[in-house]
């Protein structure tokens, strides 16, 4: 790295922080939500009450709360109040939109998938180590706009089948990497398809990070003693034969093929010496492969992930090539449509053996080659599975979010299961559920503030708040 | 399909294409309904929730074929040329333990005779005197039935060149100038049972020109001839349909050249009414229009092309009723049986197939053409309608796209599939011939129709049975050689 | 490793102020996103090795179909998990065993199809890895009796090849749709001269190795130092098909398909006596019968198709026309089943190449040329002259013979894979529909309660 790029690096983020000192100044008054209708996700939805925010917190929020003495009070009566979008499932801002849209391209004539290929996202892989935020420009407008339609917190997938990357969540209001990046290894991806050299890396490399675990947990070695190569005294044997340069460098094993028309009898015993070497060193150890050591991790719990398996098809293949004994915290995506395969309900046990949430398409099915819908989030919310939705990976989509939900609703979802669903379901597989994806005391203040309910479809999107800071209409908060 | 067809054999591919299009139209049709309906609550709602309340209807009237205008008999026919008659033929007995004669009832242990042509005597056995010199054929525990009637053959010429489009409508054209009596396909069709048969053009233009009843044997096309024209062929739509810029290409401009066209004939039979009755002068000759007259004379029916509710409706609304004329419905596939009940009204019959079976992707079910065309029911449209009945079901091959050998397999799965087995063997004989006006002829076993019998060793819808003789026209055309059996 | 440094010192610089979003995990990093919380314990591992008790359900009172062409009215199938217990009269019924009853009904084998497409399958080998068991057109075929097929390529122009498995319609179970993989290895005459040497130097050259391999162990005890015989290059196809582990199969080519020909009713050829010697040859190298793939000249040569021990394919609708200058030696036979029968040679059926079907169940609407009814085509043998109770083999024990699954598959006989349908009569008949289809032990169709067939009813017999 030069010197000058480094400056230049050191000059923005004192800039940024400058900013920010900016924006901080700005909002240490507290604002007061008061006759607001507030969907708290984590709790009952209080009809009638006060929501405040301080520091970019959530300060207080109930029926009874106080508004604080200097607080800037907005009247919410008629508005009702949401944790912001939680984006879970994303690839804005991945590649630069091409004609085609921000779509990945399939191949095939005419850009439709070949019929006889199998359905990939990618090619597979294992780069789990490789952080999908280094492959991204930074200063995209895409994230301010998805900011404005209301996702406040937006991961960051890296495409692909096998172990494509980690993932990243985003700030949707930054402007420099810093300020971008929330987490740049929130989650390991993992991609399933159902092909013969997708399953095989999955279950070599899982087998591979199984054995880095054990490698870990194993006890240390006692020290080696340098006596124990004594037994092999033949060596001066071989000795003459070998060339005086090479011995340090090289295990007898290299000599032996120069011995073999003189002495056929050392030929069996050199290669098992240690080297001819005069000092015991350690054999080097072999560098570990960082891809390997991200999924030993994610074995050992501390990481999470996020797996694409898009059908119970998918998923029966996943449990021949990854054993149900590789336990780690997971979300399952799904996130295309298809219903030849089986959608997710047909494999409820499974996914219940798992423990994890699922990613689905906000969407109706339909049981396939008839006109039944069918409606998997309710079937696996009966199932006792949580169930988180993808909120959409343009403006357009994400508001369409609400309609879609609408939707599920209407046909026997639980409005607070579809509103939790795009909050702190996705903040929970991200890892950022602490912080954020409910209206809890401590909480960002990540909010939607809408004119009407969000599932109503009179509701209408009045304000986006991210930290505590009301997001204006160029995307950046302010 | 992934094979490749040589530069060379193009014009031919093209012609067979055009033949597979209808047929191909299920690609079109199966687009997935990926994206969900309209807000109806899943699983919830039955399908139909309409009370039950309703007054049952009374049982459907019976099928009666529309075409007011035919004249009584075959001399009476201004336009239409029928074949002979009576042509010479021996005297025959037939004997077998079963005779299903379809217009009466079955004939255990009985006996038909025939000689020069005809059937003379029919009955139990024991009640039937074998006249002297006639030959006894003993059939032993065969089953005899009626010739089948097959409604839209393309294969009664060795030739497969059916389709010439030059224009867009194609009256001007007949099949009577190809048939042949020894080819190879013909000769199976009679080892399958099948003695009389429409030969039409294919559906390659709306209008590809004038069929041919002809039997399956005869010593020459002539003597085999029962009558030309068999029919007006029309096709609606699938395979009329041409790339965008040629004319006619829509269904507004397949219906319209359609109608150009049998208007012309209409005004060409009123001009030679109004002849005959004095009131105006002789039209000038023109042999197309002479034979398009025909049709509003009622001397012979329109075989349509037809398939899907559209098109179905459409051949309905602008044959049947808009411009009168007597039209019979063949294929009628995908989901035109929805119509069952506007075309008992109108008397309109269906010959269905060659597709047996509709995949109703509402349902995901299977829905039996045939079946439903005849049974009605509630078929998930509107209220249950009337299904056509034991007079109004016909069946065809549409040879070669199913051989017309396996005529009896078509109407075997249209019993699968729900047909009464009863009205799928009147639907091969008797409907058949009833619906092209060739039931004074055949079509039953009835003293003084024609001798065509089919002696088979069982139930002739079961494909395993096979048949044993061919009588055509009084003439044993065809006898099994169990070791080389042609069928 | 300047990047981190100037990180720590901007936190350093940042952290004096205290702004949003700001947070100071370990290690210097950003990442303040609370670790997931450990995995539970793994199980322990001494429940899975305890052996669970069978599962039993009875197939009772129908009218058995062994599949062999015996015929046992008002028998008993014993199924124990996915596997057949016992076949029989009056059988003695463990206690808990799940009872179907099957009186007035008839009771056979799955259906086994030696040529098919989709039902679940993927495109291309291997297929344990590509199989949808959610397929649904799985459904479809189990109401037309399939409960297994064989899919992909059979045959191999010039040498031996193919890339082929057998797949059940185990719906909803990923591992039970892979019957095998690679049963049968396929080749396509005629052969040219080069290609013919080649096969038949390699065939002698892997007899050889096998017989020397048998001779070793002998070999070995005398002389110590003997060497181990050394396989000859690219010999494992030809060496399982002599030690009888994977079929040949062995198709006709010439002519190339004719879609012309092929709606007029037949293939190009009126003879492929020629080549069906050809493929006799190939049987007599090898010692061991092929499989013929749909010959229209097979009943003029029987016996010497017998004497192989080989078997054929037959497509009884597929009719090719007699050429009118030799019409006794040419042309196609329908009753070319019932002939290949009678002097012992097994026979599989399959319907017409699908015009408009496709190779699998399909819904083209054509009933008869797709998979359907695939006892359409054993009824036509049956037209034939082929006996009707034997006919049902030609879609069960000799097909799976063919297939090389025939110790899994194809009969109703203790030790083989519980693969059972019950049909409302007679199962070559037209109008036998299936009622309930079984496939390794489970319960996989039933015709009440699917929406395909269940508004049929069956009116006659």
């Amino acid at each position: 790295m030069s010197t000058a790029k480094n400056n230049n690096l050191l000059a923005l983020t004192v800039a940024a922080a400058l900013t920010c000192g900016a924006i901080q100044a700005q909002s240490t008054r507290p604002t007061a939500f008061t006759n607001a209708r507030i969907h708290t996700v984590s709790g009952k939805t209080i009809e009638r009450g006060t929501l405040v925010v301080r520091s970019g917190k959530i300060e207080a929020v109930g029926k009874d709360a106080v508004v604080p003495a200097g607080a800037k009070v907005i009247d919410a009566t008629g508005k009702t109040i949401m944790p912001g979008l939680v984006s879970a499932w994303s690839r804005a801002g991945l590649r630069a939109p091409t004609s085609r849209g921000n779509t990945p391209t399939r191949g095939g004539r005419r850009g439709r998938p070949s019929r006889f290929r199998p359905r990939s996202s990618g090619r597979t892989s294992n780069s789990a180590a490789t952080k999908v935020i280094d492959g991204i420009y930074i200063r995209q407008p895409i994230f301010g706009k998805l900011l404005e339609v209301g996702v406040t917190s937006l991961a960051l997938n890296p495409q692909g089948g096998g172990f494509p990357g980690l993932g990243a969540v985003l700030n949707p209001a930054g402007k420099t990497r810093e300020a971008l990046t929330l987490n740049d290894e929130a989650f390991v991806q993992v991609g399933m398809q159902r092909n013969s050299g997708a399953k095989k890396l999955l279950k070599d490399t899982f087998a591979k990070a199984k054995k880095a675990v054990e490698e870990r947990e194993k006890p240390p070695e006692p020290p080696k003693k340098p006596e124990a190569k004594k037994p092999e005294a033949k060596k001066p044997e071989a000795k003459p034969a070998a060339k005086p340069g090479e011995k340090p460098a090289k295990p007898a094993g290299k000599d032996a093929p120069k011995q073999d028309p003189k002495k056929p009898a050392p030929k069996k015993e050199a290669p098992k010496k240690p080297a001819a070497k005069p000092a015991a060193k350690p054999k080097p150890k072999k560098p570990k492969d960082p891809n390997v050591e991200v999924l030993a991790d994610l074995l050992q719990g501390k990481r999470r992930a996020i797996v694409e398996i898009n059908s119970a098809a998918d998923l029966l293949h996943w449990r021949t090539a990854v054993s149900d004994d590789m336990k780690f915290p997971r979300m399952v995506a799904v996130t295309r449509h298809d219903t030849t395969s089986g959608t997710l309900d047909k494999v409820v046990d499974h996914l219940k053996k798992w423990e994890c949430s699922v990613l689905l398409p906000p969407l109706l099915s339909t049981q396939p080659r008839t006109s039944h819908l069918i409606h998997p989030a309710k079937k696996l919310h009966d199932a006792g599975i949580e169930v988180g939705f993808a909120v959409g990976e343009s403006p357009g989509q994400v508001r369409a979010i609400f309609f879609s939900l609408m939707e599920l609703v209407r046909s026997g979802l639980p409005a607070d299961v579809a509103l939790k669903a795009i909050t702190q379901v996705p903040a929970k597989a991200l890892g950022i559920d602490k912080r954020t994806g409910t209206i809890e005391v401590g909480k960002h203040a990540d909010l939607l503030v809408f004119d009407g309910d969000p599932l109503s479809p009179t509701g209408t999107l009045e304000q986006v708040w991210l930290r505590g800071s009301r997001v204006e209409k160029d995307g950046a908060a302010n | 399909m992934m094979f490749r067809i040589p530069a060379t054999r193009i014009s031919a591919a093209l012609v067979a294409a055009s033949l597979l299009l209808p047929l191909a139209a299920t690609a079109q049709e199966s687009k997935p309904a990926a994206k969900p309906k309209a807000p109806a609550a899943a699983e919830q709602k039955p399908e139909a929730a309409k009370p039950k309340q309703e007054p049952k209807r009374p049982p459907a009237p019976q099928f009666k074929l529309w075409h007011p205008r035919t004249p009584k008999d075959e001399a009476s026919h201004k336009v239409a040329k029928w074949g002979p008659r009576g042509l010479p033929s021996p005297g025959y007995a037939f004997f077998a333990q079963k005779i299903l004669p379809i217009s009466s009832a079955p004939i255990f242990d009985g006996v038909v005779i025939t000689k020069n042509g005809k059937i003379e005597a029919i009955g139990k056995a024991s009640e039937v005197a074998v006249p002297a010199g006639y030959e006894r054929v003993d059939c032993g525990d065969s089953t005899i039935i009626p010739g089948i009637v097959e409604l839209h053959c393309h294969i009664a010429s060795p030739s497969f060149d059916l389709n010439d489009t030059v224009h867009p409508t194609n009256p001007e054209f007949r099949t009577l100038d190809l048939i042949s009596m020894e080819h190879d396909q013909i000769k199976v069709a009679r080892a399958g049972g099948v003695s009389t048969v429409l030969y039409i053009p294919g559906s390659g233009s709306n209008m590809g020109g004038f069929g041919t009843l002809t039997k399956t044997w005869g010593r020459n096309p002539d003597e085999a001839l029962v009558r030309f024209p068999g029919s007006l062929k029309i096709a609606q739509a699938g395979n009329p349909e041409r790339g965008s810029g040629d004319l006619g290409s829509s269904m507004m401009g397949m219906s319209e050249g359609i109608r150009m066209t049998l208007l012309d004939g209409k005004k060409y039979w009123e001009d030679t009414l109004a002849f005959e009755a004095g009131t105006g002068p002789k039209p000038k000759y023109d042999p197309t229009l002479e034979l398009v007259s025909g049709l509003f004379r009622h001397e012979y029916p329109l075989s349509v092309h037809t398939q899907i509710y559209q098109v179905v409706l459409q051949t309905l609304q602008e044959l049947r009723l808009e411009l009168g004329l007597w039209t019979v419905v063949v294929h009628g596939t995908f989901d035109g049986y929805r119509l069952s009940e506007d075309l008992l009204a109108a008397g309109l019959p269906v010959a269905g197939g060659p597709r047996a079976y509709h995949f109703d992707r509402n349902t995901g079910s299977i829905q039996g053409v045939l079946a439903n065309y005849a049974n009605g029911g509630d078929l998930g449209w509107r209220d249950p309608v009337y299904g056509l009945g034991r007079d109004g079901i016909g069946v065809n091959t549409d040879s070669p796209v199913v051989a017309q050998e396996q005529l009896t397999l078509q109407a075997a799965m249209g019993v699968r599939l729900g047909l009464p087995h009863e009205w799928a063997l009147r639907a091969l004989t008797i409907n058949a011939a009833r619906f092209v006006g060739i039931d004074h002829r055949v079509g039953s076993l009835e003293v003084g129709k024609d001798a065509d019998l089919g002696i088979w060793n069982g139930d002739p819808i079961d494909p395993r049975s096979h048949v044993r003789k061919l009588v055509v026209n009084g003439t044993i055309c065809y006898t099994r050689d169990p070791n080389r059996p042609t069928w | 490793m300047r990047i981190s440094t100037l990180f720590v010192l901007s936190v350093a610089l940042l952290s004096a102020v205290d702004l949003p979003g700001q947070g100071r995990g370990r290690r210097g990093r950003r990442s303040t996103g609370a670790p997931p919380p450990p995995p539970p314990a793994a199980e322990a591992k001494k429940e899975e090795t305890k052996k669970e008790p069978a599962k039993y359900t009875a197939i009772v009172g129908g009218d058995v179909y062994v599949g062999t062409g015996q015929r046992l009215t008002g028998a008993t199938v014993l199924i124990a998990d996915d596997k057949i217990e016992k076949v029989g009269h009056n059988l003695k019924l463990p206690e808990g065993t799940k009872v179907i009853d099957a009186k007035g009904k008839t009771v056979s084998p799955g259906f086994v199809i030696v040529q098919g497409a989709g039902m679940g399958a993927g495109f291309s080998g291997p297929y344990k890895d590509t199989v949808n068991p959610f397929a649904p057109d799985i459904k479809q075929g189990l109401a037309a009796g399939i409960t297994s097929f064989m899919v992909g390529s059979t045959s191999s122009r010039g040498r031996l090849g193919g890339s082929n498995a057998v797949i059940k319609l185990a719906y909803g179970d990923v591992e039970g749709m892979v019957l095998k993989e690679n049963p049968v290895v396929g080749i396509s005459v005629p052969l040219d001269r080069s290609a013919k040497e080649s096969l038949t130097s390699a065939v002698k050259a892997a007899k050889e190795y096998l017989a020397a391999m048998d001779a070793y162990p002998a070999k070995k005890a005398k002389d110590p130092k003997a060497k181990a015989p050394k396989k000859p290059r690219s010999a494992d196809q030809i060496i399982n098909v002599l030690q009888g582990k994977t079929k040949l199969w062995v198709a006709l080519g010439g002519g190339g398909f004719n879609p012309f020909r092929a709606m007029m009713g037949g293939s190009a050829n009126a003879s492929d006596v020629g080549s069906i010697r050809e493929a006799l040859e190939i049987a007599k190298l090898f010692g061991k019968g092929v499989v013929i793939q749909k010959p229209t000249s097979a009943w003029l040569i029987a016996d010497e198709i017998a004497a192989t021990g080989s078997s054929v394919i037959v497509s009884p609708r597929t009719r090719t026309p007699a050429d009118p200058k030799n019409p006794d030696r040419t042309g196609s036979n329908l009753a070319s089943a019932a002939i290949l029968a009678k002097v012992g040679v097994p026979v599989a059926v399959t319907p017409p190449p699908g015009r408009f079907g496709g190779g699998g169940v399909g819904t083209g609407g054509i009933l008869g040329q797709d998979l359907n009814t695939p006892n359409v085509d054993a009824a036509y043998a049956v037209r034939g002259g082929l006996d009707n109770r034997k006919a049902i083999r030609t879609l069960t024990l000799d097909a799976a013979n063919m297939m090389g699954v025939g110790d899994r598959v194809g009969s109703l006989e203790a030790g083989k894979d519980a693969d059972i349908l019950i049909l409302d009569g007679d199962p070559l008949h037209y109008s036998t529909f299936v009622t309930t289809a079984v496939v390794n032990g489970k319960v996989v169709y039933e015709k009440g309660k699917e929406a395909l067939y269940r508004h049929i009813s069956r009116t006659n017999h």
